[in-house]
Formats: structure tokens, sequence, C-alpha cells
């Protein structure tokens, strides 16, 4: 076990969080600000990582043998002769039990740090939670229509991808009416929609939706749809969503403007009727620039602007946009009319997330996506961008200090931290916690 | 000079055509002009593979569109900058030239006396021929305003070519075809554009219709926004009219483009001057922006939106530096590590990308640039000034 009181599994997951942003280890266990008093007990590791990692490899060769050889001998037995896709059905079904089993395993042996434990939460925060998981794995059944907003700085396409995945696992109708895309994956029904008309589009929707299964409809740029005065958006959508188990997720590009008809010059702006039409908004952000709006707003600074906002000409999208994993802002609307917001880190998926049967991938095995405040990254303010030109007066001293000196002057307890100790500190003593360069000078202590 | 040593190591992954198919949109400004970086690309598609092991690649062929800049423009700058001799590549049929710019509005003008010289010389003799009066009509024909043409002023309804005869007379044509083997844009329609590359793409690939790769480069489509009249009137899209110059048709063209055989990179580049660009739904101005600035806005963000990564020149943020033109900005869309097969949006790609890296191990990142006389660039990156190209 570790010294911050979390198993080595735990710490090892947490690590490999960290390092997706470029954390080093040291840096990561500060922002976690380990508590100090009693150890919190965790689970003792009889083996090592790597012992635990190759015991979990051999499990899954024998349990991937067993269901090989079981299948081929149910096969001899019945005398049957087994088509290929019923020896892959039968396969993946094995591997789904012992994908189970696996996880059984990993739950004995780690622990996950509490920092993505969600029964911590307060309760309406845990509320908001459990209704994002459910729009993003297509489970709300009362979410007929998710307005998903992006600009040039975070694209909504990661997000798609990810309502794509959930989709396919659970085996949802996923169909793509696209503008922006000129091919897909061949198991999204496909239709590219950028010289219809709309009742042409409406048509092949219509020739799309599954009445058996529960369908999605993604609309990767609603602004065809909404540009010129041929296609009324609303009866469009809410004619799609008359269809039973059918919900439509539409994205709108904030920043691309739209040339108004002098007749729709009269009407509320496209956006608007969007977002009244809207159950659930989902605005999408880019992490880096999150962060560095909170550290500006820390400081009590302006909110530096990315992008085509940037007053520099020339410049289309913003440094460090489309980060790796994005921040959700959200807003729900239940059918009272309260609405409740929330914003939330997902990160990129990944293709162990997912259970490896099916048709590309199976279920998602467990929910990654978290509460932004959640985020250590966010919490630490890691991206902190530095203030390009720090006055620093002409001396030839070093005023700064390494990285090493920062972490051992914040780690120093003052004496009146000690005092505040319930248990009572110990009086007036100097605390020094001896280094390794400090020699202990017997003589001087006894003066 | 090896073709390869023009290009700075720098600079390389992002000139270099990506293994899938992408968009890339190059942006400019007015003082920063993104020409050097399309030479850049055209000498990395067009240097000529090595000797052993490269044979077996797909050969990498080149349709450049230019609505700006004339043939001429381009060849001097190609051989000037980039050592490439775009003549001998025409005919060699790996580049193909589109003009959109000497006959989209002027009738077809009887050729100044030193064009129409070369068919009549052999070949050995031609490219020593044409240097010197190249030189000499360069600096009058790629600046002069359309309107400046005395033959525009006098008539301007009876100047454009009706939009069945595209072409001029079959002679005229071969001869044309013998002088500079491009083609021309006559009409500002959509569908002509999209006829004009077809056939230039038949063009290139009539020797070897399947293995080739084409990039496919449009310098400042937006232009044809600014020129078209029905940007500003609503759409009326029926079907017998063929559809109004918007910008979403525009970019659905451009869509339509990049679907067609053999096209694997699209690259255009698009003017991004902050007046060209304040349309912007955020921006508060008490004036409305006008119907051709929402337009270049909108046409501008809906690319930006779709392409892959975005190359972006600009001046220098804090003025005018010696030493420095510009700087150029490179952001990727797609980023990250996903290590599985569902990339969703292309079919079986496979991504083994590091954390920022985006499509082809692109990183996003600034450099600054510096082009000297001579054509010659320098790429640095910040804080490196007197570094080496």
């Amino acid at each position: 076990m570790s010294s911050t009181g979390f198993s080595d599994v735990a710490m090892a997951e947490f690590f490999a969080k960290t390092r997706s942003y470029g954390i080093s280890e040291v840096e990561a266990l500060e922002s976690l600000n380990i508590p100090q008093g009693p150890v919190r007990p965790s689970i003792r590791l009889p083996i090592t990582l790597e012992q635990f990692r190759e015991e979990r490899a051999r499990l899954y060769e024998d349990w991937k043998k067993q269901a090989e050889d079981k299948a081929e001998a149910d096969c001899k037995k019945n005398k049957k002769i087994l088509t290929r896709r019923k020896f892959v059905k039968e396969l993946n079904f094995t591997l789904r039990t012992e994908a189970r089993v696996k996880d059984s395993i990993r739950a004995k042996m780690g622990t996950i740090p509490p920092e993505f434990q969600q029964r911590h939460l307060p309760h309406e925060k845990k509320q908001n939670w459990l209704n994002m998981a459910k729009v993003l794995s297509l489970r709300k059944t009362d979410n007929l229509f998710t307005l998903v907003l992006d600009d040039l700085n975070q694209s909504s396409r990661p997000l798609l991808t990810e309502f794509i995945h959930r989709g396919l696992g659970h085996r949802i109708n996923m169909i793509l009416v696209s503008f922006e895309a000129i091919r897909t994956h061949h198991h999204i029904r496909f239709i590219r929609a950028n010289n219809l008309a709309a009742d042409e589009i409406m048509k092949r929707i219509e020739g799309a939706i599954n009445p058996k299964a529960q369908n999605v409809i993604l609309i990767d740029s609603m602004h065809d749809l909404l540009e010129g005065s041929n296609v009324n958006v609303t009866f469009f959508l809410s004619s799609i969503m008359r269809y039973r188990e059918t919900s439509v997720i539409g994205v709108y590009h904030q920043d691309v403007p739209i040339a108004a008809t002098p007749t729709q010059a009269y009407e509320p702006i496209a956006l608007a009727t969007l977002k009244f039409m809207a159950t659930t908004i989902l605005a999408c952000r880019s992490l880096k620039h999150v962060i560095s709006a909170k550290a500006a707003r820390d400081r009590s600074l302006l909110e530096p602007t990315v992008g085509l906002l940037e007053e520099a000409e020339g410049v289309i999208q913003g440094m460090g946009a489309n980060s790796n994993g994005m921040v959700i802002d959200a807003e729900f609307r239940r059918k009272t009319g309260t609405t409740t917001q929330e914003s939330f880190f997902i990160r990129r998926s990944q293709l162990s997330d997912y259970y490896p049967d099916g048709h590309p991938h199976g279920k998602l095995k467990k929910e990654f996506m978290i509460l932004l405040e959640q985020d250590l990254a966010y919490k630490a303010g890691i991206h902190m961008p530095e203030p390009e030109s720090t006055p620093e007066p002409e001396s030839t001293f070093d005023l700064g200090l390494t990285d090493k000196q920062r972490r051992e002057r914040e780690g120093v307890v003052l004496p009146y931290h000690d005092a505040q100790n319930p248990e009572g500190g110990e009086g007036g003593r100097i605390l020094y916690d001896m280094g390794e360069e400090d020699d202990f000078d017997e003589e001087e202590d006894e003066i | 000079m090896p073709p390869s040593s023009r290009i700075s190591p720098l600079l390389q992954p992002y000139t270099h055509l990506p293994d899938r198919e992408s968009f890339i949109l190059l942006t400019e400004v007015l003082g920063a002009s993104a020409n050097w970086l399309v030479i850049r690309f055209l000498i990395d598609a067009l240097s000529i593979p090595g000797d052993g092991e490269k044979q077996e690649e797909a050969e990498v062929k080149v349709i450049l569109v230019s609505w700006l800049r004339d043939w001429e423009f381009w060849r001097s700058e190609g051989r000037k900058a980039g050592g490439l001799d775009l003549l001998r590549l025409s005919q060699e049929k790996r580049f193909a030239f589109v003009d959109g710019l000497s006959k989209l509005y002027l009738p077809p003008m009887p050729e100044a006396p030193a064009h129409t010289q070369p068919p009549t010389v052999p070949s050995q003799t031609r490219t020593q021929q044409t240097t010197l009066p190249v030189r000499g009509s360069r600096i009058i024909n790629p600046r002069a305003p359309p309107g400046t043409s005395p033959n525009l002023t006098a008539s301007p309804t009876a100047s454009i070519p009706p939009p069945s005869a595209p072409r001029a007379s079959p002679t005229q044509q071969q001869q044309q075809q013998q002088q500079q083997p491009h083609f021309s844009l006559t009409t500002p329609t959509l569908a002509h554009l999209k006829e004009t590359i077809l056939s230039a793409i038949a063009h290139l690939t009539s020797a070897a219709p399947t293995s080739a790769k084409i990039l496919l480069i449009l310098d400042s489509p937006d232009t044809l926004l600014a020129l078209s009249s029905t940007t500003s009137a609503p759409p009326m899209p029926t079907a017998q009219t063929p559809a109004p110059l918007t910008p979403s048709t525009l970019c659905s063209t451009l869509l339509d483009l990049w679907t067609l055989p053999n096209i694997h990179t699209l690259l255009p580049i698009i003017h991004a001057d902050t007046p060209l660009v304040s349309a912007l739904p955020s921006n508060t101005s008490p004036h409305p922006p006008t119907p051709l600035e929402t337009a270049s806005t909108a046409f501008l963000t809906r690319l930006a939106h779709i392409a892959d990564r975005t190359m972006s020149c600009r001046l220098l943020d804090t003025g005018v530096a010696r030493d420095v033109s510009g700087v150029l900005r490179v952001t990727v869309r797609e980023k990250g590590g996903v290590s599985d097969e569902a990339g969703f949006w292309t079919e079986g790609e496979e991504l083994g990308m590091g954390e920022d890296e985006g499509v082809g191990g692109v990183r996003e990142g600034e450099l600054l640039y510096f082009v000297g006389g001579d054509g010659g660039v320098r790429v640095f990156e910040r804080g490196a000034g007197s570094g080496e190209a």
C-alpha cells in the first residue's frame, strides 16, 4: 500500500488519468491534497501490480480457451453444424460473463479514489449526475430533443461519437443526418443531407426509422435546416419526434451566423426557437479554456477570450481548442418546468471502456463521466497559464523558487496551524522535518 | 537543390499529405498571405519520389483552382520559391491548373504576342523562351482588377459569356491546351466549377485511373461569395433553377468536391481578415452586419467546423518585425487517443495518437515564419529568431 492510503491499483488508475493531462505524478499527488491524520483503511494487496496484471491476463486467456472448448464440445455433442454466426454468438456470451468476472475481481482488488466515487456527493449533485448519465446513454425516455451547442474552440464531434458508441452498445438504431461528414462507420444509418430538400431529408429519415427499435437521429449541423424559408424547423423536428421511441440530437454551431431572410426577420431567431424546444441543452467547452477562465476568475481578472474573439486578426481557433476531453454545461428541463444546470467533464473514451462483444463493441462498462468539480485538473487549475511577462526586479540574486523549493516551502506546517489542531498542538515547538542534507547537531540542541 | 530541403523540418509534418482523406483549411489575412504555404504543399506533393521504396505508393497529383491569381503567378512562384517546373509537371499530368480569374467575367481576350509564340517553338527551347516574357507579364497581370479592362466598362452585360457555351471555340481551346495546359472557369456557377474539376480529374487520371491521390487546392473560393449577387436574396430552390450561391451551397459544393473520385485532400484557402469575420453571433455591434459580412463569416466558420486541421497565417501580434513575416497557427480538431477502430467519422481508421496529436500525428502549435525576397522561407519557433530554416 502506498503512503497515500489508497491501494496501488487505485493509484495506478489515478496516475493514468492524471498523466493524460500531462501532469506528473508528484504534481498529481499534491493536487489530491491528502488529508493528514489516520490513514484511510484499504484492502492490502497480497501481490504487486505486475503480478495482478499477469493474473488477470492469465484468467482472461483461460476463460477464452474454456469458452472455445465448450463451444466446440457442444458442437460435437449435439452433432449439429453450428454456423459461424452462432459460434460467435456463444463465444460472445461467454466473453461477456468473463468480463463480469474480471470486473468483480477488479472490484475486490482495487478501490477507486474517493474523488471518483459518486456516493460522497450531495443529493442534488448526484441527481444531476444521474440525469446526465441517462442522457448520455440515451436512456432518458422523456428526453426528445437534445440540443448540442458547440463552437470552433470545442467541436461537438467527440460528444456525438460518445452518443454513437453508447447507442450502438445498446443496439439502438442510430441515424446520422449529416451536413458535414461525407462518410461514417457502416453501423450507422447515414443520410448525407447537404444537397437535399427538406421533404427529401424527411422521407429518408422516415425510411431509416425502425419502428421496432429505439431510434436516435443525430443532426450534425442544424444550420442548413434553419437557413432559408423553405424549412419550418419546428414542424420538421416535431414530425420526427412523433415516432415512437425516437429522439433527436441536433448540433448548433454557435459561431456560424445565419442570414435572415426578409420574412425571418420578424420571427424569433433560430437559436431561441431551438432552445425553446430542447429538453436538454449541452454546451461544449474545451477543458483547457475552462481552466484558464477559472484561473482568471480566481484572481479577479478578465476572463481570456479565445479563437475568433481573440483580439488578433486572422485567428480562427484558439490554442488548446478541442482538448483531450471536454467540459459540458448541461441544462436539464423537467416536465414540471423546473430546470437544473450542471457542468460535467467527459474524457475521450477508449475501447477498453466497453465490453468486447457486440457490433462494433458492447455496452459501456462503467460510466466515466464526472462532475466538473470532481475533475482533478480543474480543481488544481493545472493548465493555468503563467502570466507572460511577470515584472521581476533587476537583481543579481535569483528570487525565484525551483519546483522542489516551492514544494518544500508549501510543506512547512506553521505553528499557528498546528495550534488549531483540536487535539491540541505541540505548544510552541518549532516544527521542522529534517531533510537529508541536515545533520543533527546534538550539542546545539543541548544549549 | 532537392525539393525536400526547401521545407523546414518544423513545417514538414504540417505540409505532408495525411495518410487518410482529410480536409485542411488554410486562412490568410491581407498582410500575411498563405501563398508560400501553398507552394510548400505543392513541393511536398509533387517532389519526385525516391527510386526504391516509394514507388509502390500511389502517386500524388495536384489540382490548383485559383480565383485571385493567374497561371503565370503560380508558375513563377513555383519556380522561384519551390524549384518546381509546373509546366513540365502539367505536361506529365501530375498537375492541373484551373484558372478562375482571367475568363470568369471577361470575354476571351486575344493573347499577348509573347504567349502565342510557344506552340511554334520546339519543346526543348520552350522553357527558356518563356522565361523572359513571363517576368514582364507577371507584374501587370495578377494585380490588375477586372474592372480596369476597357471591355468590361464598355458592355458589362455582354461581357459575360452565356452558360451554354462555357468554352471558347475548339481550335482556340486546343491552342490553349498546348501553350498553357490548364482549365478555365467561365461562369461563376457551382455546377460549372464541379464540371471543370471533374474534367481536370479525368485529364490527370486518364493514364492510371485508380491509383492516383489528388490534392485539390482551392485558392480563395470565398471570392465567389463576394462576386455573386444572390447572397442577399432569399434562396428559392426549385428543381430547375441552379442553387443560389450562399455559404451553405458553396460549402456543400466543396464537400461534394471532396467526395469526387481520387480526391484525397481538400485544401481551401480562405481570407480571415477582421471585416470578413465580423458578423459573429456573439458580436454585439450596434450596426447589423451586411449580408456579405454574414455570408463570408458563415462560410469561414462552417469550413472551420468541417476541417480536420486549420492552419492560419497572421501578422505578428506585437507589430511589424524586420525578420518575421508572420505567425502560422495550426490547430487540429480530433485530438486524443481514441485507440479503437471507432472513429465513426471515417471508416476503419486506426488512430494510435498521442495526447495532443491530431489526425496524421499533427500537433497543434504556433510557428513563426519569414519569407525572404528570393522566395525562400525560414520557419522557426517562438524565441528562436535566428534559428536555421
